[in-house]
Order: C-alpha cells, then structure tokens, then sequence
C-alpha cells in the first residue's frame, strides 16, 4: 500500500526529471510545485477548482493542481509550464500577445498545450469549451484563442509534414 | 494550502480500503474515502472537513469497471467523468456529465465523489435515477448489489459508516433509448445547477421519465411531476404539491425564481423530445 505520513520524501516525475520533495498527505500538488521544487509557474489563485492559474499536465491532460493532492501524484508524469520552454505554444502565445499582467498565463498555456496533445482537430466550439475552464481579468480572450488556434494549426500542419512560417526565436 | 496534515494511503483492494477504514475509525480518528479528490481537498483547506486519513480509493480495479455484463451496463465508482465521457458508453449520461465543471476538473471527478459528495447538485446521479438502477456497496453489509432507489432517498446515497460506494449499473437496454437534458445556470455557462433536468422516453408513455437537480436540497426523481404533465403543461401544474420540498431559496436564486426556471425547463425539455415524450 502507498501512503505518505507526517513529513515524507517522495519522488515525483516532473518535466521529464525524477524529483525529491518532502511532503505532507495533506500537501497539494500546487503547492510542493511551487515550494519544494521552486517551479513557481503554476499560480495560486482561487485555490478552489474555478479559476484555472494552477493548471499542470498529468498524464497528458491538464488538471488544476490546487485540487490534487502531492500523493495523487506519485507514478505519474506531471508538466508544468517550465516544460513548454521554446515549444510551438509558447511561440503561438508570444506572437498573439496572449497575455497583459500573465498571471493565468501558464494555466492558459497548459490548456492550450493539453489540446493540442489530445484533440489536435478540436473544432471551434469544443476549443471555447476548453477555455472555459480558466479565468483572465485582463484580455478579452481573443489573443488567448488565437494563439490556441495557431497551436493547433501548426500541429495539424506537422501531421501532415508542413510547417508554419519561421517563428521569432524566444529568448531564455 | 491545507492547514491540517493528514496522511494519505492508496490501498489496493477493497477489503484493504475497508479494513484501513474501520481500523483508523475505532481509533477514534476520522478517515475519508478519496475520489478525485475536489470536494475534499477544498474542503480541507476551508477548515469544513477535518480528515485525519484520506485512503484513496479510485485505483482499485473494481472501482475501475466499465463494462457490459449480463445486459447491464456497470460503471465503477472510481472512474473519472471524462474518462466516462470518452468511451460515451450511455449518450444520457454523457451529456450530463459534459456539464459538470469544465474538463479540466472532470479529469478529477470520479463518479462515486459527485454522487458521495456533500454537495446538493450530484448531476451524475439524474440519468441513473431515471431507470432500475443498482450500486455495488462493500461495507459492514459485505459485498453487495441493491437498488440504487433503496439506498438514495431524500437526494443522497445513504451508505453506512465506512461503506464503499464501488460500482453502478443499468440495464444496457435503457441506454439505447432517447433522452435529453437541460441545465440552467445563474449566469455561467460552468457554475453549480439552479436547475437540472434529464428526461428519458418511457416506451407507452406520452410524458418521459423526469430526475431533477438543483431545485431542492438534492436530486430526486420527479414521479408526481410526471403524473400531473399527463393533465396540464408545465406553465398550469401545481408545481409546489408535487415537489418533495420547497424550492432552494438562496444567493444563487430565489425560490420563486427556481421555480419560474423548472417550469421553463420542462417546456424546453418536452419540447426537444417531442409528441410521446
Ligand atoms: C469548479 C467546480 C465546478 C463544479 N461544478 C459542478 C456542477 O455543476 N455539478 C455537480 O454535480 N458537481 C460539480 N462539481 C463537483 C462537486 O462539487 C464535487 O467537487 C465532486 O462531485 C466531488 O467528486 P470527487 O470525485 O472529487 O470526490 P471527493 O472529493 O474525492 O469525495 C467527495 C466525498 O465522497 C466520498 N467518496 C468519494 N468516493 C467514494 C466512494 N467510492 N465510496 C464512498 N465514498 C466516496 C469522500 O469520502 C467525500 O466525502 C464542481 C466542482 C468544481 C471544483
Ligand atoms: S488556483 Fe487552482 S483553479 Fe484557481
Ligand atoms: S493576463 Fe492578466 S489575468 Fe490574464
């Protein structure tokens, strides 16, 4: 049987890397990201499951992390917005200016990058369904769909060998 | 951030979860049953539950069922909404299911949570109340199929202490019949019910088979709404004599409006499915 009990190491699959941290049962999978492995992409926000700023990949799919538990976690691969360094994504939301103050920025990306891996051929209804699930106080959501439709054209574009257009490269 | 520490444990089967459960409870401590996870953990960190042991349940493969057996359709407890959504295996349940929260939160929700939960909507229970469907429970009881009517009255499932909701199941029959469903929401399109209603074809009938969400403090299944639209529509029944209760009357909406809202559901709804329900 697995389980965590008081403080406890344990060892978390995170962007492709194997990492220790030291956690609660109680522990949220948000808060060992961002406190015990200092990826601080994935934000706080309404802690409650509405506002999306937590989203991560877990196997694949994205999942708002205030609302898993660090245990949940154990044997699973977990993405973080860290993980979408330099990738079509990230490009498609630089060049849509998909952002202002960025504070749902990562979770946007995450959700965006989520599609793309599971329903690369969404049509546009199903892509608004899956915006659905995160907050922006600042744009007017626009930006944020074009970029998600750029993500997903250019992976349409690659299933059938083609590229887009050279991106600018994203600086470090 | 949760306060409280509390210690996590994924045992592997059902006798395992159960016997963990009755150990840590006749120590006086106060252990839950993990689903997904997204009651409890908000839960927790609002100070409304207390746990001092989640035992997570959701793995265990009998939680995990999705099946056809015997002409039953059996849908474990454990297994999240959008995995449910992705095999469709009950296009009913499906449509109610792809209105609870938004995907990414349904990646969490386990069937057995929202019908658990302390929440009054539990939508996914509707499209079960609708027909003969049964649960598995493994408890005090032992291991056990009973009616899914016997167990959930006054819109939640009454398991006893330590008892594990495991499984559902419906006749696959019922799940090749039409149905549809409507859900209306405050303001949102991703926001809790103030009202829900599924409807399912009874063959022979004019009016279909009606569960309904959001309007009192739990689900029910609405059989003296159903006798009543024999006689007059929506708009003329006597609505408060035939619910089980008052209307909710809360910040979401007022009683009268809840109301005002059923009503108009039901019109849409007997509208979609047509002459003869
Ligand atoms: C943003 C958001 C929006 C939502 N919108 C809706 C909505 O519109 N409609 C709706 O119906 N729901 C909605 N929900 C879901 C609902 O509020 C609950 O969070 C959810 O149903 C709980 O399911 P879970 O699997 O996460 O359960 P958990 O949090 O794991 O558990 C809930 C309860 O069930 C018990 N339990 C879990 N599994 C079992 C089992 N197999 N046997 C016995 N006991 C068990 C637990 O001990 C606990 O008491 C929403 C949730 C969020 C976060
Ligand atoms: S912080 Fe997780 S959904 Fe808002
Ligand atoms: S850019 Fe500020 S909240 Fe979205």
């Amino acid at each position: 049987m697995m389980e965590i009990r008081n403080r406890q190491e344990i060892l978390l699959h995170v962007n492709g890397d194997r990492r220790r941290a030291t956690v609660r049962g109680s522990d949220t999978l948000l808060q060992v990201l961002r406190t015990e492995l200092g990826l601080t992409g994935a934000k706080p926000g309404c802690e409650n499951g509405d506002c999306g700023a937590c989203t991560v990949l877990v196997d694949d799919w994205p999942v708002k992390a205030c609302l898993m538990l660090a245990g949940d976690a154990l044997d699973r691969r977990i993405e973080t917005v860290e993980g979408l360094h330099n990738t079509g994504t990230q490009r498609a939301f630089l060049e849509h200016f998909a952002f202002q103050c960025g504070y749902c920025t990562s979770g946007f990306l995450m959700v965006a990058e989520g599609l793309r891996r599971n329903r690369s051929a969404a049509h546009d209804l199903e892509q608004i369904e899956w915006l659905r699930s995160n907050i922006c106080r600042c744009t007017g959501y626009a930006e944020i769909l074009a970029a998600v439709r750029d993500a997903l054209r250019s992976e349409v574009l690659k299933g059938a060998g083609l590229t887009l257009a050279p991106a600018a490269s994203v600086p470090s | 951030m949760i306060a409280v520490d509390f210690a996590y444990r994924r045992p592997d089967t059902l006798a395992g979860a159960y016997e963990l459960f009755s150990d840590l409870a006749r120590r006086g401590e106060n252990p839950f049953y993990l689903g997904g996870g997204t009651e409890i953990v908000t839960g927790a960190r609002t100070g409304l539950f207390t746990p001092s042991s989640v035992i997570d349940v959701k793995a265990i493969s009998d939680l995990r069922a999705l099946a056809v057996h015997d002409g039953r359709l059996i849908l474990g407890a454990g297994l999240s909404l959008r995995e449910i959504l992705a095999k469709d295996p009950w296009p009913l349940l499906s449509h109610i299911l792809s209105r609870i929260a938004d995907h990414s939160v349904r990646t969490q929700i386990t069937l057995g949570g929202n019908l658990v939960g302390s929440i009054p909507y539990r939508e996914a229970v509707l499209p079960f109340l609708l027909t003969e469907s049964a649960v598995r429970l493994y408890g005090s009881g032992g291991d056990r199929w009973v009616p899914l009517a016997h167990v959930f009255t006054d819109g939640s499932l009454r398991l006893a202490v330590g008892e594990l909701l495991v499984a559902l199941s419906v006749p696959e029959a019922v799940t090749r019949l039409g149905g549809v469903a409507c859900k209306k929401t405050r303001f949102d399109w991703v926001d809790y019910p103030l009202v829900t209603v599924a409807a399912r074809r009874q063959p022979g009938r004019r009016i279909p088979a009606l569960a309904v969400s959001g309007l009192t403090s739990g689900p029910f299944r609405a059989l003296r709404v159903e006798d009543a639209l024999l006689h007059a529509g929506p708009a003329e029944i006597p609505l408060r004599e035939l619910l089980p209760e008052a209307p909710l009357d809360d910040r979401h909406g007022s009683s009268a409006y809840r109301e005002f809202v059923f009503r108009n559901t039901l019109e849409d709804v007997l509208e979609q499915l047509g002459p003869n329900g």
